[in-house]
């Protein structure tokens, strides 16, 4: 077991908590700063989406786990950050410029649409920003002058003062330095009264209230910066996908991105990154199965014998071919996570480090009283 | 000098005339009660005070400054901090947390310097936390100061939010049933905080109470209401003798 001594109140301020904290994420950080020089240029790109998505998941995060304010229409702030970006690298502004306007215009966007969750709570704000999803996409296809309509808008490698990011290694650590940036703003706020006042939000509105907390600012910072670190997403996104069109923009992706948070484990920051690598990395997994499964388990049939084996692999190989096997499975995912961990992989996780700091007197009983949802799951 | 005075205050829901001009004020430094049958409208002229609801008449004075039209979220500002009948405490935080948050009216910065967590906003959180580790002793907290709320005892959540309203610098404390729920030992211990709020930290408390035991202990003076209408106001023993009081209670 480990115990913490506390001799200032700093120790309860500062990110890390003690140098064996320090230990294991510069541990973690060289890993991932080693991982490029490890892995195939595929498994580096693959990875690469996971810094996406986790920028993705912090926005969202910010949102529906620490305010308590469920948006389905976050693709759609995506979608103004990446058009937004391309739009002006078109129009010859430089790299860094064009991404600040994009997250400018993407966050007066989240200011717009916060709006109406001064006013409406639970499922109606959720409808409202569906609302709002639906018509941004049709604005995509309709603004032809801007967006190119279906026709796509193609988006260059970022070149940074002059210099171009033009391998997906060189591309791995641009959305690595991003996402890092973006986590440690978040953190930041969230030990801050910002960040303390989203969570009172989340609780208890009355009583943020009777403390002190402007509910519309409060909710209206949230939007804001939920939106504005989506569009810095949706920038890095464009370049991620190279080609931009109005229909990838839609309702599904924002429904990956709720999963990606519920799934993470909503009301931490872990959770978002949890929840990006399994988002981001689920798909590749399953192609690899798809592929893997049957070519293996046909030799095993053919060095033992047993033919039926070569069956099932080809069998469970056709299933995973099937279109909407993906979909399903994250859909059951969903749902086992619900039932069984509401607080997420970052939950699982909590378990395991307790398993193994207080090794071996752990008990199940200590996160008894925690499997409560949280008012934003409840929609009141 | 009155610290609180309210003169004729009312509010309607829909027909039923919640609070019907009441008039009545708090000096300084004094524990005030407010008692009542359930439906008196107690609570409703908390959440009058704490400016949850506009009231339909009337005028609400705090500290010389008239309140009536103030926003709730000003009020705590002000000086006036409130607990809830039914706990309102942040439930997936935890109870430094939520005493933290009680800070909220006295920070002093914005989003960027937040953002960026420059020197000063460090040193401010180092203030708060000087700030919300007082209530702490005061309150005997520092073994659950890491804890989750939704992990907590019903006992130790009522003693958080007492913390919590505690750490807003209050001048008025409302407190809304501090003894609902407790057992008669929690409730002994009520009482004794609530008389060390008033003379230690030199706080006035205004509160909701059923436990005539409670009431009698911790009041300076109680108003008894019924049908939101003030029928008696004088010292514990003056209104529990009183025959209006005991009529609205017993019936007759």
């Amino acid at each position: 077991m480990r115990f913490q001594f506390k001799t200032s109140y700093d120790q309860d301020i500062r990110i890390f908590r003690d140098r064996v904290d320090v230990f294991w994420y510069g541990l973690l950080a060289v890993a991932v700063l080693a991982l490029p020089l490890l892995l195939d240029e595929y498994s580096v790109g693959e990875i690469a989406w996971v810094f996406i998505y986790g920028i993705c998941g912090v926005s969202l995060m910010v949102l529906v786990g620490f305010t308590g304010l469920v948006s389905l229409g976050h693709a759609a702030f995506l979608g103004i950050g990446a058009y937004a970006h391309a739009y002006f690298l078109m129009h010859g502004l430089p790299w860094v410029v064009a991404m600040g306007l994009a997250v400018v215009i993407t966050t007066a966007c989240g200011l717009i649409v916060g709006l109406p969750a001064l006013r409406m709570t639970g499922i109606y704000l959720t409808i409202a920003t569906l609302a709002f999803a639906v018509i941004i996409q049709e604005v995509f296809s309709r603004w032809e002058s801007v967006t190119h309509g279906f026709a796509g808008m193609k988006v260059d490698k970022p070149v940074i003062f002059g210099v171009e990011i033009a391998d997906d290694r060189s591309f791995y650590y641009l959305c690595l330095f991003f996402l890092v940036i973006v986590l440690w703003g978040t953190r930041n706020l969230l030990r801050a009264p910002t960040g303390r006042a989203w969570i009172a939000i989340r609780d208890s509105e009355i009583a943020a209230q009777s403390m002190g907390v402007h509910l519309a600012i409060y909710k209206s910072i949230a939007f804001a910066y939920s939106a504005g670190v989506m569009g810095l997403a949706g920038a890095l996104f464009a370049h991620k996908i190279a080609y931009l069109a109005p229909d990838i923009f839609t309702i599904l992706l924002s429904i990956q991105f709720l999963l990606l948070v519920i799934v993470g484990g909503l009301g931490s920051l872990h959770g978002a990154v949890f929840g990006a690598i399994f988002v981001a990395l689920l798909p590749p997994l399953i192609a690899i199965l798809r592929d893997s499964i049957p070519d293996s388990l046909a030799a095993f049939a053919a060095s033992t014998g047993l033919t039926p084996v070569g069956a099932i692999g080809s069998a469970v190989g056709a299933f995973l071919a099937k279109p909407g096997v993906e979909a399903g499975i994250f859909g059951l995912i969903l749902v086992l996570v619900i039932l069984l961990e509401p607080l997420g992989i970052y939950g699982r996780w909590l378990k395991i480090k307790l398993f193994f700091s207080t090794f071996p007197m752990y008990k199940a009983a200590t996160f008894k009283r925690q499997k409560s949802y949280m008012r934003s799951e409840r929609l009141r | 000098m009155s610290l609180f005075s309210a003169e004729n205050i009312s509010i309607n829901f829909g027909g039923i005339k919640a609070v019907d001009g009441v008039t009545f004020d708090v000096a300084k430094g004094e524990v005030f009660t407010i008692i009542g049958p359930n439906g008196a409208g107690k609570t409703t002229i908390f959440n009058l005070m704490s400016r949850i609801y506009d009231p339909s008449g009337g005028k609400l004075t705090f500290d010389g400054q008239d309140i009536t039209g103030v926003p709730p979220h000003r009020i705590a500002a002000l000086g006036i901090a409130r607990t809830f009948q039914n706990i309102e405490l942040f439930e997936h935080a935890t109870l430094l947390q939520n005493l933290l948050l009680a800070r909220h009216a006295h920070k002093r910065s914005n989003f960027f310097s937040e953002l960026l967590f420059l020197p000063s906003v460090r040193r401010m959180e180092m203030a708060h936390r000087e700030a919300v580790e007082k209530a702490i002793d005061f309150l005997d907290l520092q073994q659950y100061r890491d804890s989750l709320i939704v992990n907590l005892p019903y006992g130790v959540r009522k003693v958080t939010e007492l913390a919590r309203a505690l750490c807003t610098d209050p001048k008025l404390l409302l407190l809304d049933e501090p003894s609902s729920g407790l057992n008669v030992e929690e409730t002994e211990d009520m009482a004794f905080w609530i008389q060390d709020i008033k003379n230690l930290l030199g706080i006035t408390v205004l509160m909701v109470e059923h436990d005539m035991s409670l009431v009698s202990a911790v009041s300076d003076r109680v108003m008894a209401l019924n049908y939101g209408r003030p029928i008696a106001t004088g010292t514990p023993a003056e209104v529990q003798a009183h025959p209006e009081v005991v009529r609205a209670y017993l019936g007759g």
